[in-house]
């Protein structure tokens, strides 16, 4: 099939340009010919048959385009108000293609039919209040139903008391270039979120003197934990900046190193304690009990980076933040999308109404994924590769322009039964995640990570220490999951040893 | 009106001077001329556009192949091997967006149909400012070169998305082409609108001031209703795209957050809080939706006066088009959030921008109907600029169906942002709007050029274009109703979208016969403005006074005194006349009626 297109564009190039060369010629030709009419009856027959061929084609290849893709090309809906919609498209459909038709063909048959011809006269008609009134109250008819019906279907959908239907909340962070969500955990309550709190894995001494291993704060959560681990991080750059710049100093206050490290460490250490002073002023307060309700609600959530299961008839609400640049959280299957924009959360609510098993049973999806690997395994052979087969999933992709990896934003969502949700939710399924594809760097190639240490991958925020370790011992290591944060000191790093070379550079010959 | 007449004098002295080259072919201020400069800039911009989306269409079509010619344009940053980069991919379509949106639809051609109809059509000497109109082509040009130099630089051109939202525009450190590239587009684009803004003033006022005797408002070619209703959108919305630019720039180098709030990019968590990414978005879309009927009611005005011409027949309804252009002129400021359905604003507000944008169909069906009546019992004359005007007014009816189904706010939760939108509005922007502009250059090109450019060519160029731009815009309908998602530079990540690999090699297919079109009519074009057989007076037959101009321009237009008008610009076939035209400035018969 490929192949013949490509003959197709290839013969239909080599007419094109052989058609200019000769008709260059009688170009020449012509123009020394005198021409009593601007247009001949020849060119005037001539475009009025090709109007009426193209219109048959023009038709022909819409409704071969129908019958082979459909109207609403992405099979059945799997959520409540899918359906809904699904219905509502169908039901504009059936009144846009009949004026689509009609009007075009309208519009080619008269061209057809009225070419000039000498010997007739045009009817001089200049207007006519009766038809044009027809022509303003029957499109206005037809787009009130229009109006009614679809703001009907769109107060269903996103006029929903946030309760209704016990819906369980789902958060799904974007950034550059992947999804993580985050489920509420027993209280169904997400917590607080806070960029500020962003924060590495790492190990510190707290104020009883113990070690405290801080499994990383990839999502910002707020509760007193991650507070204080934020804390004592910023604490320990800080000290580490400081003992830089006390190490460049020379015993008369000069400094060894050049003044921009100098400068930019400087102006780190004022950066970091800004912001310890709007974490200390700003969301300490809100966690120093250890009771409080912000606390509460953060600490049980769950960190799942990795596919996300929702229960069958149940609703569930996601909610949306980003962490970078707008992204858009895509669910073909579900008729559901909202942008993800930094600096606020937005939100969309349905209910799945199929499992992924049910719906992968369907027969427009059995055909549908037939058709996919057939394709692939004649690529994959074609390309010397082992074949693999796709199945089916219900998807969440990206589907706002978010920088070179835009393409690649994507995880599964599975369906199941209430019961197999508790299982998961247990974690024995973590240990079957399929692993996730390599992150993509701005640059659009994959990530070769080095800034956040190894145990970040542990899928963990709070002691809600779940099975998630063995999670990331199933992920393949070159599949690892790649923890999005750079922290500030992997940057303060980047700025040193750039500064470092820089200045180094001069001295070599 | 009366201000027609010291005009009269002035200019009789003009054309006696000799002018040097500089100021007759460069530094003109001949509104003739400056048309001219406009319509090669917009020709030239208009290569680099279509090429563009040519180089990526490459990609999309064969995602696995090499393509040493892209590594041979591009260099070797950009597509190593002659694959293209992601990031490269992105920067393509963004500049191809801008350049086709603003450069040739915009610029090029209000710029070029504007400055040459509203004098010539309305009986004026020239532009109410000639200096004005003069410095407004200039900036064009120069934020031509800016756009097009901002594909030089190293780390590539602005690669947002041609609507370039922050943060993504914002920050450097979310994608190379948000850094030097982005700062040139910004510095381009705010060239641009004051461009526009000059160019603009300049025909509001010359329509109001200096049309010539017995012209009245409702004695206009629609052709000028057009642009009178295009310069007074672009007036009022294209400020607030400076605006939204100027924030974005402060955004940008000086550390204010109106965009920007709670972000984490690779250089840590930014300081700046309490701004919103959506704000920006309201503010582009102000103009951002004004900006498609900017591009579309010129090209409704050139398409009335062809096919009312052509068709030998008055346009129908003449008035309820002049309400018509008013109407849609008016509604496109109050329904640009209807690009922001999803972006999680008030589920409220998305209701009232549904119903407004639904209104939109009501006059846009009018104008349909009118130009379908206009044919019928007309006596079809298919010059080149008539069968492009028939394209585009089949082509708005296809946009303009499918423009019902986004503005449904439940239905565009699953059609924003994949390729139904890119079918949508390259139907009525990549096809409406450059067939209307193709059917200009066809018609007025005698007036130009006082040359024939050749109609054999012309028909190859349209029937290449239609079936191309069907060919590829159809299709695409059909990826959006799949779900697919546009600005993917590789469509075959996500394996629910394999089975459109053949659609999508087809649709490159066609892109790269459209292009071929294309090349026909920039042969044509510049063959023909050097060596095509000269015209006549009015070779059309058309009723309108820019062919009552002798076929040499010369200053000032008319060399003796100003025509005068004495009826509407459509007596085509008029009961009691021989001839089936009657131009505008031979009076009424005392028993006529006019219309
Ligand atoms: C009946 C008339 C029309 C209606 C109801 C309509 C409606 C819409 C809607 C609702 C969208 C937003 C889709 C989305 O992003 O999800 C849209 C997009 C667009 N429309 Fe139309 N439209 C109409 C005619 C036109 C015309 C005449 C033009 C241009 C000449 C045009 C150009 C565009 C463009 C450029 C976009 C997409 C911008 C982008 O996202 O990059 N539309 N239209
Ligand atoms: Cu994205
Ligand atoms: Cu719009």
């Amino acid at each position: 099939m490929n192949s013949l297109l490509i003959l197709i564009a290839v013969v239909a190039g080599v007419a094109a340009i052989i058609q200019l060369v000769r008709l260059n010629e009688t170009a020449s030709a012509l123009r020394k010919e005198k021409t009593e009419e601007i247009v001949t009856d020849e060119e005037n027959n001539f475009m009025a048959w090709g109007f009426l061929i193209f219109m048959f084609a023009f038709f022909g290849f819409t409704i071969w385009l129908m019958a082979k893709y459909g109207m609403g090309g992405l099979g059945p809906a799997a959520s409540v108000h899918g359906e809904d919609t699904d219905w509502l498209l169908k039901l504009n459909y059936w009144i846009i293609l009949p004026v689509f038709f009609f009007t075009n063909a309208l519009l080619f048959v008269f061209a057809f039919k009225y070419k000039y011809n000498k010997n007739r006269r045009a009817t001089y008609f200049s207007h006519s209040n009766k038809l044009e009134l027809i022509w303003t109250v029957v499109p206005s008819t037809a787009l009130a139903v229009i109006i009614f019906m679809g703001l009907k279907t769109w107060v269903n959908i996103m006029f929903t008391a946030p309760e209704e239907g016990n819906p369980m909340v789902v958060e799904a962070y974007a950034e550059q270039f992947q999804w993580t969500f985050r489920i509420a955990g027993e209280n169904n309550n997400l917590g607080d979120a806070d960029y500020k709190l962003i924060c590495p894995a790492f190990e510190y001494v707290d104020d009883h003197g113990d070690t405290v291993k801080f499994g990383g704060n990839p999502m910002g959560i707020v509760t007193k934990e991650t507070v204080l681990a934020k804390l004592a991080h910023i604490d320990q750059l800080v000290a580490t900046l400081n003992s830089d710049l006390v190490k460049a100093t020379g015993a008369n206050g000069d400094f060894f190193e050049p003044d921009e490290i100098i400068n930019a460490k400087m102006e780190q250490i004022e950066i970091l304690n800004t912001l310890k002073y709007r974490i200390e002023s700003g969301i300490w307060p809100t966690v120093m009990n250890d009771t409080s309700s912000t606390n509460l609600a953060g600490m049980d959530d769950i960190y799942v980076p990795n596919d996300i299961y929702l229960i069958k008839n149940r609703p569930v609400t996601f909610k949306f933040r980003s962490k970078d640049v707008i992204h858009s959280a895509w669910f073909p299957h579900f008729r559901a999308q909202m942008n993800c924009v930094p600096g606020l959360q937005t939100s969309f609510t349905f209910t799945p109404n199929y499992t992924t098993k049910e719906f992968a049973e369907l027969p427009e999806t059995q055909a549908h994924y037939k058709e996919i690997n057939e394709i692939h395994s004649e690529m994959q052979k074609s390309l010397g590769e082992e074949v693999e087969n796709v199945d089916f999933n219900f998807m969440l992709i990206c589907n706002k322009i978010c920088g070179a990896g835009h393409h690649n934003m994507k995880r599964n969502i599975i369906v199941v039964e209430e019961g197999e949700y508790e299982k998961w939710y247990e974690c024995e399924d973590f240990k079957e995640v399929t692993p996730v594809t390599p992150r993509l760097d701005i640059m659009g190639r994959p990530v070769v990570y080095e800034g956040w240490n190894s145990t970040s991958d542990e899928k963990l925020i709070n002691h809600t220490n779940m099975a998630v370790e063995n999670a990331s011992k199933t992920v393949e290591p070159e599949m690892e999951i790649v923890d999005p944060v750079v922290s500030i000191d992997s940057t303060m790093n980047a700025i040193d040893s750039s500064m470092i070379t820089d200045a180094h550079a001069p001295e070599q010959p | 009106m009366a201000g027609g007449h010291d005009h009269a004098h002035d200019h009789a002295h003009d054309h006696h001077h000799e002018e040097s080259f500089i100021t007759k072919y460069i530094f003109s201020q001949d509104h003739k001329m400056i048309a001219k400069q406009y319509l090669v800039t917009a020709i030239v911009m208009g290569i680099i556009g279509i090429g563009l989306s040519a180089l990526f269409r490459l990609k999309l079509g064969w995602p696995d192949a090499q393509f040493p010619i892209l590594e041979a344009l591009l260099g070797s940053d950009a597509a190593p091997n002659g694959e293209l980069q992601a990031n490269w991919y992105l920067g393509l379509v963004t500049m191809h967006g801008t350049i086709m949106v603003f450069f040739v639809l915009t610029g090029g051609l209000s710029g070029t149909f504007s400055n040459l109809l509203i004098p010539l059509q309305l009986g004026a000497r020239d532009m109410a400012s000639g200096l004005l109109n003069m410095i407004s082509y200039w900036l064009f040009f120069l934020s031509s070169v800016i756009m097009v130099i901002s594909l030089f630089v190293e780390t590539g051109p602005a690669s947002a998305g041609w609507t370039i939202y922050p943060p993504l525009s914002a920050l450097e450190e979310t994608q190379p082409g948000s850094g030097l590239g982005m700062t040139l587009w910004l510095l381009s684009m705010t060239i641009f609108v004051a461009s526009s803004l000059l160019g603009g003033i300049n025909y509001i006022v010359t329509i109001l001031n200096l049309r010539t005797k017995g012209m009245k408002m409702t004695r206009m070619p629609l052709t000028i209703w057009a642009f009178f209703v295009t310069a007074v959108l672009g007036l009022l919305s294209f400020p607030v795209l400076v605006s939204a630019v100027v924030l974005l720039l402060m955004d940008r180098g000086m550390d204010t957050s109106f965009y920007l709030s709670e972000i984490t990019t690779s250089s840590g968590a930014l300081a700046q809080s309490g701004g919103s990414p959506i704000l920006y978005e309201h503010l582009f879309w102000f103009l951002g939706h004004p900006e498609v009927y900017i591009v579309l009611l010129p090209a409704l005005g050139i398409s009335s006066e062809v096919i009312a011409t052509n068709s030998r027949k008055p346009i129908f309804g003449y008035r309820a088009m002049i309400g018509s252009i008013l109407a849609i002129g008016f509604l496109s400021f109050i329904v640009w959030a209807h690009h922001m359905f999803v972006t999680g604003m008030s589920p409220f507000l998305g209701g009232v921008f549904t119903f407004t944008t639904l209104l939109i169909a009501i006059p846009s069906a009018v104008k349909v109907f009118n130009y379908i009546t206009t044919l019928w019992k007309g006596n079809i004359k298919f010059t080149p600029a008539m069968v492009f005007s028939i394209g585009m007014v089949s082509t708005f009816i296809t946009g303009g169906v499918t423009g019902i189904i986004l503005a449904d706010s439940a239905l565009d939760i699953s059609k924003h942002d994949t390729y139904f939108v890119v079918g949508h509005f390259h139907v009525v922007m990549g096809m409406s709007a450059i067939l209307a502009m193709f059917a200009g250059v066809y018609h007025w090109f005698p007036k130009m050029y006082g040359k024939m450019m050749n109609k054999k060519l012309g028909y190859v160029h349209f029937w290449l274009t239609i079936i191309s731009g069907y060919g590829v815009f159809i299709p695409m309908h059909f990826t959006g109703e799949g779900g697919l998602p546009r600005r993917y530079y590789d469509n075959t990540e996500i394996p629910m979208f394999d089975h459109f690999m053949d659609l999508n090699v087809l649709i490159s297919v066609f892109a790269l016969i459209g292009v071929i079109g294309q090349v026909v009519f920039f042969f044509n074009f510049f063959y023909s403005a050097f060596r095509g057989p000269r015209s006549s007076q009015n070779p059309w037959q058309a009723t309108t006074l820019e062919w009552t101009t002798p076929v040499d321009h010369v200053h000032g237009n008319w060399p003796g005194a100003l025509p005068e008008v004495h009826r509407w610009p459509y007596d085509y076939s008029k009961p009691g006349w021989d001839e089936d035209f009657v131009p505008q400035t031979v009076p009424l018969k005392p028993d006529e009626e006019e219309h």
